[in-house]
Formats: C-alpha cells, structure tokens, sequence
C-alpha cells in the first residue's frame, strides 16, 4: 500500500456519504420529482406546456372508465398476489419443515424459472391457455369439451393466473427464508405445551413467518401492479390494466402530464395497500441466535393412514412444480417443433429454428445489446453496491436505515411508474437516448438488489472481525482486502447474480428508454405482436440451459468451498 | 422415593433402541424411574442422555421398545397429549410472547378458563421470581431470566414429569449455583418428578436422588449419588465421575496371597468379589499425603508438582515408576517442595477395582 492509494483511500471515505446523496438525488428524488412535477403541467398536441393545472388529475377522478381500471388494476394484482402466496407458503412450509436431503435442490427448482425470460413464461401461457392450445386440446381429446373454448385465454382469469405464476418464486423465497429461521425447538416447546400440528402453526409458526409472506406478497402484488406487458399479452381488452393505458401516455395519445397523474395516483394507491399489508405482517420479538434453524422433524409411527397420507401430501407438493415448468415445457417442445404457428397439436420435429438463429442478425444483435447492458449495469451496479453497502455499515452513523430505505425506492415502485420517471428524467438530462439510458435505468434497480444484500451480510458479521484486523495492524484498506471481502464474497456473487438475472430479463423499464435498439426482450415482445419466429422459442431453450448449467455450477462451487471450510 | 411402587414404576423405559441412519443413539436402554423423584441422566455428549429425554418426551419415536407411564403405554402418544413438559436448552421461549403469554401458552391449549389461567400463571411466575417481567419480551431479559421464564412455562401445567435438558448450560458458574437451589427446592415443593439431563457431574452429584451414567448409548451404572461417586461399577464410570488414578495391574511379585498395582500391594483377602481385576482406581483425595490417620499401606513417593487449588492442594507424585495425583486438604497446611520425597497412604476400602 503506497502512501498515495492510502490517500485515495481516506479521500473516498471521506466523501462517500455524499456519493450516496448524489446519487439519490439522480436516480431516486429527481425522477419521482419530475414524474410528480409533470403531472401538474397541462398537455396540449403532444408537448408539456408551462401552463400549471389541477385538470389531469380532475380526469382521471372525473373519468369513471379510468376509475374502474384503477379498481381492476389493483384488485387484480391483489387477486394475483393472493394466489400465489396461497401457492408459495404451503409449500415453502413443507419444504422447510418436512424435506431434509432435497431441500436444496426444491428450492432451486422454484428458482429457476426466474432465469428463464419473463415474456417467454407470459407467450407460453399464451399457448398453453389459447383455443388451439394445451388445455383445450387436452380437454377435447378426452371429450369433456366438444369444441375448443375461448374462455381460457384473454380473459381476467389469464391475467391473474399469469401473473400469479410470475410471482410465485418471490413468495415463495421471501416465507422460505422466513420460515427457515422459526427454530425447530420453538415448535417442539409448543408441541410438549400440549398444542396440536394445527394450534403450533397458528400460534408460533405464522406469526413469526408472517412477515416473511408479507414482504413476499408485497413484491408479488407491486411486480403484478406494474406490468404492462403481461396483460397486454394474455388478457386481451378484458384484462386491460392501468399500466397499459399509462403506457399509452406515453406512447401514442402523448400525452405525458395525463400519464404522470396516473401514475401518481396508481403509486399513492400501491403505498396506502402496502403499508397496510406491512402493518398486518408486523412481528414481534426478536428470534434468538442461539436457537438452531429449521431441523428434523417428528419421527412418527408409519401407519398406513400415514402412508396414504403421505403419498397424497407428496401428489400435492409435486403439482406446483408442474404448474411452475408448464411454460419452460412448452417453450422447449416448440423450439424442436417443424411449424411456423405456436399450435397444438403438434406437426413434426424439427432443428431448423436452431439454425436459423445463426442467420437471424437482429436477433443475435438485441442479445449482444441484452448482454451488454446486463454487464455493464451489473459491473457498475456491483462496485457500486458494494461501496454503498460498506459506507452504510460502517460509516455513516445516523439516518442509516433512512438512506437504506430510500436507495432501495426504485426497487419498490410498480414498474410501470419507475420507466416512465426516468424517462422524462433522461429526456430533462439529455442522456442519449438508446444503450446509455437504458445502463442508466438498469442501474437504478440492480444496484440497490445488490446493496441490500451485501448489507444484510455485512450486518451480520461480528464487528469483531474488522477490530481484530485493525488491532493487528493492517490498514482499512487492507482489512477490506483480506478480511471483509473474503468474508461477503458470496453475497457479492449471489447479488451480481441476481442483479444481471434481472437485467437481462427487464422490458418494462426498458421499453421506455431504449430507441430504435431493442434488447432481447424488447425485440421479443416487438416480434410478439408484429410476427412471431420459432427461433425465439430456440433461443430461450438455449438460454435456459445455459443458465440453469450456470446455477448448477455456482451451487457447485458454494457446496465445495462450505465443504473446505468446514474442514478447515 | 423407593423407584417401584406398589402398582409397579411410574415411569418404565423398556429395551428402548433408536438409530438415526447407520448411527444407533440408543442400544436398549431399560429404566425404571419412581414418583417424586429427582432423576439425572449424566454423560458426556452424544452418550443418548437427552435422546432419551426426547423419547420421554415424546418428539422422537424409538425404533423398539416402549415407554409406560403411571401403568400407560405412552410410546406412540404425540409430545402434547404427554402428560410431560419439557425446560429447553435453548429455552425455546417463544419470541413473539411476552413471558406472560409464554407461560399462560400450556394452559391456553388445554382450554383451561380465563380466570384459572390468571391465577395460575401468576402463581407459576411468582414461584421463579419474574414477577417484575412478565410483561417482557425475551429478548428484553438476560439468560437467567429466560431461564427461569421456561421453567415457569414447564411448571404452570402441573406435568406429572418435568424433563430438563441441561437448563443450566448457558448460565455462567455463579447464577448455576444458585439455580441448582431454586431447582431442588422447586421439586420437593411441587413434588414432581423431575428428569435431568446434563454431562456437568457436579450438577448430577448435588441435586438427584439417583443417577444414571450413560455413555454409547448404553446405561453404564444407575444408583445413588453416593454409589456412583463411591463405588463406580466399571472404568467408565470411575474416569467420568470425580478425579481418579488408574494402576494398572502389576505382575504378582511371587506373593500369591495378594495383588500388586503399582507401589501398592493388597491382600487378596481384601479383594472382594473379583478374582482378576486387571486395575485400580483411587480418588485424589482417598490418597493421603504425609498421613496422620490411620492407613492401610502407606509407601514412599517423590513429588513431581504441586498446584494449589483453594480449597486443596494437587499433588502430583511419582511411585515406582507410577504417576499419582492427591488432593490434599489445604488447612493440612503441608509444606511440599517438589523433589522432596514424603510418605503417601490409602485405605482398602476405597480402592475401587476395575475389570478392563
């Protein structure tokens, strides 16, 4: 360590607090001021005028069409969130209570499909629910139906369905995680207090995993609020939502300040429900540390009431698995499909979608962009996570859990409002329009993932670690090398991951600020609605294995290194 | 306190054997515990004590055997219709209740009224000591406290046995002194049996009526205090209860009438019971340094280290190329310097004899 670096080193730190106001400023307060701002402003032909007004606003409450959209919008993203979580947290509670050896390997399966690119699962829903689809199909050729039914696809029922679908893994990771903390001995106390299976999940289990679902439902239903894309896919005009009319805003009827005044009160909306869903997951106490995690459960008597009641429970487990590869399925049996419509039944195999791939230059262009951006805005979002997170671990004293929660805003808005904040905030700046934005508002959602992770993390190091190092004599910066570093290198891994997973697969946000050089999803959803190409079926097989290869290798290697060291 | 009454063992374990995958916890195990009584399970760990203490308790199943209860077989019956309640390591408190809500929680499952449940919580809380945190959460009280919360929440539900699981292990030595007091007077007042499970022998020695010494699985030795302290039936037991030497059998000097271990002979007259013993063992303190009182053999020892304890002085000698450790009662006020060479003595009687 040079005498100059150290000096680089106490300038950084130094100024690091206002790094963080900086960017706050940027990419938090300016964007919501804006958006708010314009929504005051009155439209005329397309352009904002200078003239302010109360008139956007008094249309959306004078409109009742827009009105009943705001209800249905949040009902359904209510409904969607509500089935999911009926979904994810019975069956988080089983894996975390009752499955020892393939704990791991159930939970990656819900995982995965996360990996796999949102449009794809939203177009194979498309497929599976449409008049020539799987279901219809299937009841047809058992003769429950005569005919193919259109009731399935671009109803309300395919909106809340598909997005419940979309929000399952969410639920379920945030009440796994929940519920893997409820230590086995408190159920084992309540049991010997004389309470049944059903009283100790009542009094112990849900209120200290109820939390967990909360923020679980939380994400679940702002992920529903917010999309647009979804229900313009598989809800035709029954299942149109607000963020599809706000789009338009945007888009065709240009009219920006009518938008913004929506997406207001669209976000006003989604704070009064979250905040009271937040009350109603509130706990109280503190879990011990010295309790161990979730463990064995009861050894019991088999009986054959038991066995019986077993294989059921076993069917019951299996069904969201289907539920939740369904749409990979289809994806992968139409890449090797020889025919240019997405319909069932079948016609024939076929390899021509992977060699056309090769000479499908857009194609293979907007996933060089996808990549592009997703490692750029993960490199960035990375390094700049990690500094976040250590200047508020260990820097900044007071206000730390405000400037916590503030960083982690664009995370915590419907998609929908963040994409168009920044938008008219880019527009204001005069970043270029194209890659650089959408890095820009990348950025402004992978960075905070990241952040809050390492930061959990990093709180949850003993102190003593950094005090050792500094005793020992090694300077701050050396302590961050070989002791800090080494210590959240895995929630640094594990948060990039998460991180470019959510780049790589984002339209919402991107479809706002990316021009006339689309990325992956933004040329797949193009394609979805102005001519469709097998290929992409092609293309998302392809990425889906290498990513699931990808997740294979990483639990690989985290297994390894536990293994040595524990050795160690 | 006789372990069998008249209508036969409260508790009865019989042939209980567990295995968890290819390790076998428990090889069976058979007991019999009575009414009233302050029974401890004493070993080191993984040895089956508190396997056993969850079978009682009912949270795992045995693979054979089976479990009677006052005269009921209660081997298959689940841990919350068990009349038995359980102080965990941990505690186990429940981190969204406060101390109160923790001990109203047995009564509340029974269903007993409002008002009972009052009564009896304050009562149970007021029996510990906490009355002036009931309202506390948890992890607002220190780890007596919690402690002393879990065994109010155990208690409260009058069982007809309370098991223990090393309750004191997380508290530092003073307040387990202490908590030592509260537990024995907690049991002859409330008058049930209580089952304890710990590897700390003083605990074991100072609070039970009886003792049993486990180790692989196996029950080692059962028996009073005294008998396992004094008459330990086998090495294992002689090695985990109390400081020992062990001497090892010496080829017999020529003299058929009696053994040699070590610098110590012994008449075979006076080696009851065995024909063979392959070795001896002999408590610090049974081996006296510069005796005064009466000894059956006394011999003489060069001293190698000698360590002041408090109460006694350790001293550590050498006999004939044989390493012996002696406690001496420090108000002897004996004089050692190391190198000096005293004379050291033993009586028969409390040389213990060992098989392997």
């Amino acid at each position: 360590m040079t005498r100059s670096s150290e000096k680089l080193v106490k300038l950084v730190s130094s100024a690091s607090p206002g790094l963080i106001y900086l960017w706050l400023l940027a990419l938090v307060v300016a964007p919501n001021l804006v958006l708010f701002g314009t929504s005051f402003f009155k439209a005329s032909a397309g352009l904002v005028t200078d003239e302010v007004t109360l008139r956007n606003y008094a249309a959306v409450f004078q409109s009742r069409t827009v009105l009943v959209l705001v209800m249905r919008t949040l009902v359904t993203a209510f409904v969607a969130a509500a089935l999911a979580s009926l979904v994810a947290y019975p069956l988080a509670f089983y894996v975390s209570r009752y499955m020892r050896g393939m704990k791991q390997v159930a939970v990656m399966l819900v995982v995965i499909p996360l990996w796999i690119s949102l449009l794809m699962r939203v177009f194979a829903w498309r497929v599976i629910l449409g008049e020539n689809g799987a279901i219809n199909s299937l009841l047809v050729t058992l003769g429950i139906l005569s005919e193919p039914s259109d009731a399935f696809l671009y109803t309300r029922f395919a909106v809340v369905l598909t997005l419940a679908y979309m929000a399952i893994p969410y639920v379920f990771v945030s009440s796994f995680t929940a519920l893997e903390r409820v230590p086995e001995s408190l159920l084992e106390a309540s049991r010997d207090a004389g309470a049944n299976r059903f009283q100790t999940f009542t009094n112990v289990v849900w209120p200290l995993s109820r939390q967990g679902l909360a923020i679980g439902f939380s994400l679940a239903f702002l992920l529903a609020v917010g999309d647009y894309v979804s229900p313009s896919m598989v809800g035709g005009l029954n299942g149109t939502m607000l963020g599809m009319v706000i789009a338009s805003q945007f888009g065709m009827a240009g009219n920006w300040p009518l938008g913004a005044a929506q997406a207001v009160i669209l976000m006003l909306a989604v704070a009064l429900i979250l905040a009271v869903i937040g009350y109603l997951g509130r706990s109280k106490g503190i879990i011990q540390a010295v309790d161990s995690g979730a463990g064995a459960t009861l050894k019991r008597a088999a009986t054959l009431r038991g066995r019986i009641g077993q294989i059921l429970l076993k069917l019951a487990v299996t069904l969201p698995y289907l539920f939740l590869y369904a749409p990979l399925v289809v994806t992968l049996v139409f890449s090797f499909n020889d025919s240019r419509v997405q319909t069932f039944p079948l016609t024939g195999f076929t390899l021509q979608w992977y060699r056309e791939l090769w000479t499908n230059t857009a194609l293979i262009e907007a996933f060089q962009r996808t990549l592009f951006v997703a490692v750029l805005s993960t490199a960035a979002g990375t390094v700049i996570g990690v500094a976040f997170a250590l200047i508020l671990a260990y820097r900044v004293r007071a206000f730390g859990n405000v400037l916590q929660l503030a960083l982690a805003v664009p995370v915590a808005i419907p998609g929908i409002v963040l994409g168009i904040s920044l938008a008219i905030v880019a527009q204001f700046s005069g970043l270029p329009q194209g890659l650089p934005r959408v890095i820009v508002g990348h950025l402004s959602f992978v960075m905070p993932v990241i952040m809050l992770i390492v930061l959990t993390r990093l709180r949850a190091l003993d102190p003593s670690f950094v005090e050792a190092s500094l005793d020992l004599g090694a300077t701050r910066m050396k302590t961050l090398l070989h002791v800090l570093l080494p210590m959240i290198r895995s929630a640094i891994i594990g948060g990039a991951m998460l991180g470019f997973t959510l780049s790589v697969d984002e339209v919402i946000v991107t479809l706002f600020l990316t021009g006339t050089e689309p990325t992956l999803p933004v040329y797949v959803w193009n394609q979805m609605r102005f001519g469709f190409t097998p290929s992409i079926n092609a293309i998302f097989t392809l990425i889906g294995l290498i990513s699931v290869a990808f997740v294979l290798c990483g639990l690989w290697v985290i297994n390894r290194t536990n293994a040595r060291t524990l050795r160690a | 306190m006789s372990p069998v009454n008249a209508s036969g063992p409260f508790l009865r374990l019989s042939g209980l054997s567990l295995s968890f995958g290819a390790y076998k916890a428990l090889h069976d195990l058979s007991l019999d515990i009575g009414e009233g009584e302050f029974f401890s399970l004493l070993g080191p760990s993984g040895c089956g004590k508190t396997t056993t203490l969850r079978l009682i308790a009912g949270f795992e199943a045995p693979d054979r055997g089976n479990i009677w209860l006052a005269g009921d077989d209660i081997t298959t019956l689940p841990p919350n219709l068990r009349d038995t309640n359980t102080v965990f390591q941990s505690y186990a408190l429940f981190p969204h209740m406060t101390v109160w809500e923790n001990v109203a929680y047995p009564l509340r499952m029974k269903g007993v009224a409002k008002a009972e449940i009052a009564t009896r919580v304050d009562d149970a809380i007021a029996k510990v000591n906490l009355g002036a945190f009931a309202e506390r959460l948890p992890h607002e009280m220190s780890g007596g406290q919690r402690q002393r919360a879990a065994l109010a929440r155990a208690i409260v539900g009058r069982p007809k046995i309370l098991l223990l699981d090393e309750p004191l292990g997380a508290l530092d030595l003073k307040l387990r002194e202490q908590m030592q007091h509260v537990l024995v007077d907690l049991q002859k007042s409330l008058g049930i049996t209580f089952i304890y499970v710990t590897h700390d022998q003083g605990e074991a020695l100072s609070m039970s009526d009886r003792i049993a010494v486990m180790s692989g699985g196996l029950i080692q030795q059962i028996g009073t205090p005294e008998e396992i302290y004094y008459r330990p039936a086998n090495a294992f037991v002689a090695d985990f209860i109390g400081k020992s030497n062990r001497i090892s059998a010496s080829p017999n000097p020529g003299d058929a009438a009696s053994l040699r271990f070590g610098p110590v002979d012994i008449p075979r007259s006076r080696v009851a019971g065995r024909a063979q013993p392959s070795a001896v063992a002999l408590r610090f303190e049974a081996l006296d340094v510069q005796p005064e009182g009466r000894c059956d053999v006394t011999f003489d020892a060069r001293i190698a280290r000698v360590m002041f304890l408090g109460s006694v002085i350790e001293v550590v000698m050498e006999s004939g190329g044989q390493m012996l450790t002696s406690h001496v009662p420090s108000r002897k006020g004996l004089a050692l310097k190391v190198g000096d060479t005293v004379p050291a003595g033993l009586l028969f009687d409390d040389v213990v004899y060992l098989d392997d």
